[in-house]
């Protein structure tokens, strides 16, 4: 990944080239210095991280309540019996629906609000604007939750209220199995959608000034300006955002549904990671909450590497 | 034939000028409106806050109280330890962002400017991290300190957050790697050792990428949901987060939304001021380190 | 009391070698230098929040018991734990037995006998009680111990023994003109009396049914002579008497009178007099009439035609997970107090019917459930295997979908007999 921009290299004056010059004063031993200041960071992944997933691995296999001292050894069993439970077929779908349509929510919506942003973006306006959209994103997902709860309630809740008042009859807006999930993608999409923004706005403004004054010394306009240098260099941002919101879709809800809807009703906005919890903690069946573990590392490790592999030949790192 | 000319000139760009100050108040009045809409519900949690248990209950709408009442405030502390809910909260928040800094930083120095060997492999292995999902590690995590009998306690929750930080390790080894060439030069020549480097000279001049990973942990640790969740099973040592989930999913408690929405607002007030002081650090960091790759 | 004491005291001394007192062992938390050492025991129980008013004005009934016995035990002191509902406490009893610490005692739902025992390693009574073992089970009455008894060996206190009833909005009732007596006597003249009370409330539903919907569901498929899991283990909800019975419901959703809304809306929505009526366990009792503003009425389940009511039972009883038997006493004492009439007249306040054999007074609006309770009360269902748990949810989810109307009847308890079956490993 190159590091350098040309404002360093500016700064740097006539200096001979980024790579050449940055080897000339590495050490090549610098004893064990460098390990003991990592050794505290590797240590903990290494524990938490990478031990849990050998460890999931291992405990996929078995049938296990957590309290029990013996572990039944059942084999594939908590993978196999996983097509032909429905529930876990509601989840996988459930998740497919929240990545296919919070994915576009949390990464061209924010995108298309930074840009409408952008030529305003030296108005005095601008600080309480920047306050405002971001608020949702620094709070608790659980307060928020609890916040669209009563939004919500249906017949007390100010969206009902709003309904009855223009004499549309009122939504179980949580009860209903067809609105409880957009319910959630309401919630969800309300949260995230400063930080994104704001992430695209940094971005937009970290494009170097040389590049801006050489184009329109040039002749180019405003909007050829956007097209040709703005987006490709705010395309790593993108790239991004994209790759971690695909991986933290389905995670960060889970506050959500826990405090909505508890997976309802009727299964109807659960998602494979709510089918972890409940399987581990409320039904305490840690093998089987296990193997849903390791599939779900499995996959997200597969979309990322889908991602990188066809989509990031699109971005540009100048 | 100047002076028409001119004249039509000006009156193209006065035009020209008029239809942008539209096109801006077009853009105003838009942003607005998604501004209304992402605080509405804050504005509603507000307005249910101060309303007494009638109002609460009434079948029209109002969004100012016709009898606001402090009440709600002091009555959610009396319900509910509120009170250790916030000291749980901020306690744990601040460990965690101390933690993760302590790990976070000199890791980002080495890996930005030491060579080892093992170098490149060992930053793979911490930025493959951040493709591990979090529910993915909650089960045998959760075995680990029920084991270590760290259940209910701060460690329980801060420990294994604290390597949820490739992510920073990323962004301040960006902002090392852009230090100047000749500020390290200097240095080296003067004889400094390693930790000297990092101390007196690195430290001081990435302090705001540090900022930044002090606001946005402190703010992560403070709205971290599921892990305190389960670790937290103490009634008194839940933190603020988890707290209001026990107010929804308990009967009685369920219908007390003055008190409800109070507690909400007590939870949603630091992480508002603090981003509020600190939103211009926040971006210039992003925009000087980018995620340019 | 102090006699008991003496004897039981020589008694242990001998058996537990090198225990100190029967108070102050090591128990105590480390690094405390208490003058007065007592045993320290722990409960983890439901009942944290107040039944309405602040905990100042008026602590939960079981916060009262237990501060009671504090204040007047010499050598026990009970520490309480209130971690949420029944599913949050038993994550947290799990996770404290695994760590090597377990909880004294626990309240434990009925539904939950055969996991605790076959999971959890709850103790039998006798085990802790040794020669105390028959005064403790003269204490309670004798219709509450066959409920935590399994091959006749028993395997916790009953305590709190609830069975589910309708609440009503009397007020409501007397505005649309319908006599309650008349409306509850059975399904058919309930559904008669929906319309009137519908337009009394401005087109809402009429009635809604608690939260875990598989509980009243139990009451319902009884009450028309059917079984959700018959005597000798095999599933009964798939009988031509069970699925009439979840039809009853399902026909009046058809007509708009049921509600369909979330768990956590349907009371609120009662206590704010959107809804007439709410079925709900009779626990409930004293917390509703602390906070309802309208005048609270109750009755039993409406009958199907001649058949009497069958209802389930509700509510807990106390586990024993005491590993140290130097704490054994203790917990005794704790229970022998709550037994007492002192312990017992405070915990009465909450509305569980009175199991204990001592004469109290009842609440107003309790009879119905002890009309049901003398018409006997028929165990929650406990699912059996090691993955009940899951097998309970899948029959909850069920039920809610087929009084929706989200799914048929018919196709409801095939589908949900097929489920379970595939999770218990039939």
């Amino acid at each position: 990944m190159a590091v350098t921009s040309p404002d360093q290299s500016a700064m740097r004056g006539t200096q001979p080239v980024a790579t050449n010059r940055a080897w000339s004063w590495y050490r090549v031993s610098e004893g064990m210095t460098p390990y003991f200041l990592i050794a505290p960071l590797l240590v903990l992944i290494g524990v938490f991280i990478y031990w849990p997933l050998v460890y999931s691995t291992y405990l996929s296999f078995f049938d296990w309540n957590f309290v029990r001292p013996d572990k039944n050894y059942v084999g594939w069993d908590n993978f196999t019996r996983l097509p032909d439970d429905p529930r876990f077929m509601r989840a996988l779908r459930g998740t497919l629906f929240y990545t296919v349509t919070l994915v576009p929510l949390q990464v061209f919506l924010p995108l298309g609000l930074a840009l409408l942003l952008w030529p305003i973006r030296n108005s005095r306006a601008q600080t309480s604007y920047r306050i405002m959209l971001f608020s949702p994103t620094i709070i608790a997902y659980s307060v928020a939750a609890v916040m669209w709860l009563w939004i919500f309630n249906p017949l007390q809740g100010i969206l009902n209220k709003l309904l009855v008042e223009f004499g549309v009859e009122r939504i179980g807006w949580l009860s209903d199995r067809d609105t409880a999930i957009w319910a959630i993608i309401i919630v969800a999409t309300w949260k995230t959608l400063g930080f994104h923004m704001l992430l695209y706005l940094a971005a937009l403004e970290g494009v170097p000034k040389d590049y801006i004054e050489a184009a329109s010394l040039d002749g180019a306009n405003h909007w050829q300006i956007m097209r040709s240098i703005r987006f490709p260099l705010i395309t790593p941002t993108f790239f991004f955002v994209l790759v971690t919101t695909v991986i933290s879709v389905n995670d960060d809800v889970f506050g959500a549904i826990n405090v909505l809807t508890d997976g309802g009703p009727f299964d109807s906005t659960t998602n494979i990671i709510y089918y972890l919890y409940q399987q581990g903690f409320q039904f305490f069946q840690i093998g089987a909450a296990s193997a849903v573990a390791i599939i779900v590392f499995a996959a997200t490790s597969v979309l990322t590497w889908v991602q990188f592999k066809f989509v990031e030949r699109h971005v540009h790192y100048g | 034939m100047c002076i028409m000319a001119s004249r039509t000139t000006m009156a193209d760009s006065h035009d020209h000028r008029t239809r942008e100050r539209w096109n801006t108040y077009g853009i105003h009045v838009v942003v607005i409106v998604i501004c209304a809409f992402t605080i509405f519900p804050f504005l509603w949690m507000l307005s249910t806050s101060f309303k007494q248990a009638d109002e609460v209950f009434t079948k029209d709408l109002r969004l100012i109280p016709n009898a606001p009442t402090l009440r709600n405030f002091p009555d959610a502390f009396d319900y509910f330890p509120v009170a250790h809910w916030f000291w749980n909260s901020f306690g744990i928040a601040v460990l965690t962002t101390l933690g993760k800094l302590v790990i976070s930083v000199p890791a980002a120095f080495a890996f930005a400017r030491l060579r080892f060997r093992g170098d490149k492999v060992l930053f793979a292995m911490v930025l493959a991290t951040m493709i591990v999902p979090g529910i993915v590690t909650v089960v045998p995590n959760y075995i680990l300190v029920s084991n270590l009998n760290w259940m209910n306690t701060w460690a329980g929750v801060v420990i294994p957050s604290l390597p949820g930080t490739a992510f920073f390790v990323f962004l301040l080894r960006q902002n090392v790697l852009q230090l100047p060439q000749d500020l390290i030069d200097a240095a080296r020549i003067d004889g400094a050792s390693t930790i000297k480097l990092l101390t007196q000279i690195v430290l001081p001049n990435i302090k705001p990428a540090i900022a930044v990973v002090v606001i946005l942990s402190f703010l992560g640790a403070w709205n971290q949901y599921l892990w305190p969740l389960l670790i937290l099973n103490d009634f008194e040592s839940k933190t603020l987060a988890t707290g209001m989930q026990f107010f929804t999913n308990n009967a009685e408690s369920a219908q007390m939304w003055g008190p409800m929405m109070a507690t909400a607002a007590i939870a949603t007030l630091p992480p508002l001021i603090i981003y509020a002081f600190a939103q211009k650090q926040i971006i210039d960091t992003f925009v000087t380190s980018g995620i340019k790759g | 009391m102090s006699d008991m004491t003496r004897r039981r005291f020589v008694g242990q001394a001998a058996a537990v070698a090198g225990a100190a007192a029967v108070a102050g062992t090591a128990a105590t938390s480390a690094g405390r230098v208490a003058a007065q050492e007592k045993t320290e025991i722990t409960i983890y129980h439901i009942w944290g929040t107040p039944p309405g008013g602040t905990p100042a004005e008026q602590p939960a009934p079981m916060t009262q018991v237990i501060d009671a016995f504090n204040a007047q035990s010499e050598t026990v002191t009970l520490n309480t734990n209130t971690p949420g509902n029944y599913q949050e406490t038993l994550q947290k009893t799990q996770a404290d037995i695994a760590a090597g610490n377990p909880p004294d005692l626990v309240s434990v739902p009925w539904a939950n006998l055969h996991y605790a025992i076959d999971g959890l390693g709850v103790r039998d009574l006798a085990s802790v009680a040794g020669d105390r073992y028959d005064e403790f089970v003269a204490s309670m009455s004798e219709t509450a111990w066959p409920l935590v008894t399994r091959d006749d060996v028993v395997h916790g206190f009953p305590w709190g023994l609830s069975t589910p009833i309708f609440y009503y909005n009397a007020d409501i009732f007397e505005q649309a003109g319908v006599d309650p007596a008349e409306a509850f006597a059975t399904w058919d003249s309930f559904a008669a009396a929906c319309p009137a009370l519908q337009e009394a409330v401005g087109g809402a539903p009429v009635f809604s049914l608690t939260y875990n919907k598989d509980w009243p569901a139990q009451t319902l498929i009884q009450s028309n002579g059917g079984r959700v899991l018959n005597d000798d283990g095999a599933f009964g909800f798939t009988s031509a008497e069970a699925k009439e019975a979840m039809q009853t419901i399902a026909d009046l959703d058809t007509a708009g009178f049921y509600d369909r809304g979330t768990r956590d809306e349907l009371r609120p929505n009662f206590i704010a007099g959107s809804t007439a009526v709410w079925q709900g366990s009779v626990a409930s009792l004293g917390g509703l009439n602390n906070d309802a503003p309208f005048t609270l009425g109750t009755n039993t389940w409406p009958r199907f035609g001649d058949k009497p009511v069958v209802a389930s039972t509700g509510g807990s009883f106390l586990g024993i997970f005491t590993e140290d038997e130097s704490r054994f006493d203790a917990v005794l004492d704790f229970l022998a107090y709550c037994a007492s009439e002192a312990g017992y007249s405070l915990w009465n306040q909450t509305g569980y019917v009175n199991i204990s054999n001592i004469e109290l007074e009842r609440l107003p609006g309790q009879e119905p459930a002890y009309a049901q309770f003398e018409e006997g009360l028929i165990l929650e269902t406990n699912w059996p295997g090691a993955r009940g748990l899951e097998a309970q949810a899948v029959w909850d989810v069920y039920c809610e979908r087929m009084w929706a109307n989200d799914i048929s009847v018919e196709e409801g308890v095939s589908q949900a007999l097929e489920g379970i079956n595939a999770i218990i490993g039939a």
